[in-house]
């Protein structure tokens, strides 16, 4: 089991904390166990070899859990080193020792080559940790074979199943605790999605509330006048309203795949309406607007094409634009304003620079692409996309 | 002088279409009707009619036109509400032109001269819901006819389409009237009304009709 995929801050990477201060803790006890022995026996009666041996694995030791403490786990690339070591100390230690003492307890490596196992057990997995065992295990036999012929059988063998049943019960043990850690932790995050989809739900219907309240604000009151009798229905200012309303409401209905609003037209098509009251004929087009759309890019594509209609107002000379959106099929939208009026030299113009930078940084800001052409007396077309 | 004629059931849309058109000097309003068949039993009706896309009695937008088609008549489609399907359903039946309800003068007007000497004319909102028409039996469309018609949907001018593809205004002109020829002609000919019902089931237009405002509001979350 690797815990290097632990989420920050979650259960899982709890857990794997605790299981490699465990560990540590564990191959500590077991180098310092072996300290009583020189102190007993005199350190003179061991070799060079069993001494360097045990500074050098307590020096490794020191390293590797100063990395493991400080990731919260240890990656392959920490325990693959360590079983080698284990391994390397197993069979050169072991066969430093004189014969009949080197299944005895003054021999230093089997407590820590089986704290290597166990760390294996730990943080690694499935057949790593089979061979990784299985190789400390014969390392051990091998170091310690010449006990068999001093009728030490029993602790040769005896080295050996330590080592097997402490990794298996590692093994165990850390796959119950990592199971259940990443069940808390995938449950927390479910439970996180949830809310966090509640709450934009709430925010967009809140907008939608809004919005809708605009709707009747305007369009039922526009309605409600004329029945009224309190407006002339001939005059051409309350033709004009009635237009924008219609156009409003048409903008609503048509941007959705099955006749349902979506934020992205909702937005575009109340914008459309304050840009037609500045005097502005637009001819809005929508169809297949995505219905889960993220709510700022929804703002930023509503924000570039009211600067692209402003823009039309300022410097087309013309009173018509064209405001086209549709859905990539794939999540996406494509947005285009077009205007047929005076245009300019893309080349040249300071104007299009204008026209550039308050565009296109609203789009690029949400990772969208921007595209404008124009020529002299052929109009101007900005096309805004954007894709998830 | 043009003269038109105009089937809506709305008759406050009718009395506000002839005001309207009364303010071009070269079209005249010469007839109105609820239905096709009123239309049609029309003594010397126009031959220029504008259609309501949506009907208030449930007839199939698309026999409609081929109706009328099929009297000599060249037909423009008008709607409140742009539906993908019928717009293109429309065309294939031969309807010269597709426009909204909320065109204005100047558009609409543009629409009948061109189709009074004789041109296909491609209205923006006409290439727009052509270029959206996804269903699996459409017209194959070429890649540069569709990048047209494209553009043109989202309001590009002419001759800006012919700059960007380095190509003349004419050949522009000509890839649309080859996009509207492959709709009018789909490999599917109608040449009698009654072949339309067979279209329609192939379209499996007949299984859905157009909200009926008596089984409620179409749109309820309004």
């Amino acid at each position: 089991m690797s815990a290097a995929v632990a989420l920050p801050g979650g259960v899982r990477e709890q857990t794997a904390r605790s299981v490699v201060r465990a560990a540590a803790f564990l191959r500590a006890g077991q180098l310092a166990g072996w300290l009583w022995v020189p102190m007993v026996y005199g350190i003179g009666r061991f070799s060079a070899v069993v001494l360097i041996g045990y500074l050098l694995a307590v020096a490794w030791t020191a390293a590797l859990f100063t990395v493991g403490i400080r990731r919260n786990g240890l990656t392959i690339q920490w325990v693959l080193p360590d079983v080698a070591v284990a391994v390397a100390c197993a069979v050169i230690v072991s066969r430093a020792f004189p014969t009949g003492e080197a299944a005895s307890p003054r021999n230093w490596v089997l407590g820590p080559i089986c704290g290597a196992a166990v760390t294996c057990a730990f943080f690694a997995s499935g057949w790593i940790v089979a061979w990784s065992v299985g190789a400390i295990a014969a390392a051990w036999m091998v170091g310690v074979w010449p006990e068999i012929r001093v009728h030490n059988s029993a602790l040769v063998l005896g080295g050996c199943a330590t080592i097997i049943v402490f990794s298996l019960v590692a093994a165990f043990a850390a796959r119950v605790l990592f199971r259940a850690a990443t069940q808390a932790d995938q449950a927390a995050s479910a439970a996180l999605d949830a809310q966090r989809r509640e709450a934009m739900a709430e925010a967009r219907d809140e907008e939608r509330r809004q919005q809708f309240k605009v709707l009747h604000d305007n369009v039922l009151h526009t309605l409600e006048s004329i029945a009224r009798g309190e407006l002339g229905i001939g005059t051409q200012q309350i033709r004009e309203k009635c237009m924008r309303d219609a156009d409003y409401l048409r903008g609503l209905i048509t941007g959705g795949a099955d006749s349902i609003p979506t934020d992205l037209g909702v937005a575009l098509a109340g914008m459309g309406r304050d840009r037609s009251a500045l005097g502005l004929r637009i001819n809005q087009q929508f169809d297949a607007l995505p219905k889960q759309f993220p709510q700022h890019v929804t703002q930023a594509l509503t924000g570039a094409a009211r600067e692209a209609l402003n823009n039309v107002v300022k410097h087309a000379g013309t009173a018509e634009a064209w405001l086209s959106a549709y859905g990539d099929g794939a999540g996406g939208v494509i947005m285009t304003v077009v205007d047929r009026g005076r245009g300019f030299d893309p080349e040249r113009v300071s104007n299009g620079l204008g026209l550039m930078r308050s565009v296109r940084h609203r789009v690029l800001e949400v990772g969208g692409k921007v595209r404008i052409d124009s020529a002299p007396g052929e109009g101007t077309s900005v096309e805004m996309s954007w894709t998830p | 002088m043009i003269e038109i004629g105009v089937i809506d059931d709305d008759q406050m849309l009718l009395q506000g279409m002839a005001a309207w058109i009364g303010g071009t000097t070269d079209i005249r309003l010469a007839a109105t009707a609820n239905s096709v068949e009123e239309y049609l039993g029309t003594a010397r009706a126009p031959k220029i009619v504008i259609l309501d896309l949506n009907l208030g009695n449930y007839t199939d937008p698309a026999r409609n036109v081929a109706q009328l088609v099929d009297s000599g008549l060249r037909v423009i489609v008008a709607s409140v509400i742009p539906d993908r399907k019928y717009i293109a359903a429309t065309t294939e039946a031969g309807a010269a032109a597709y426009v909204t309800k909320n065109n204005n003068l100047d558009t609409l007007a543009e629409v009948i001269r061109a189709i009074h000497a004789g041109k296909v004319p491609t209205t923006p909102e006409h290439a727009f819901w052509l270029g959206r028409d996804d269903r699996p039996r459409r017209p194959k469309l070429s890649p540069r006819e569709r990048e047209i018609l494209v553009a043109v949907g989202k309001g590009t001018p002419h001759k800006a389409i012919a700059r960007q593809l380095g190509i003349t205004l004419s050949t522009v002109q000509t890839h649309l009237e080859r996009v509207r020829y492959k709709y009018a002609s789909v490999g599917r000919p109608i040449d009698h009304a009654g072949d339309y019902s067979e279209r329609v089931r192939e379209d499996s237009l007949g299984r859905e009709r157009l909200p009926d405002p008596s089984n409620g509001n179409p749109h309820p979350h309004l």
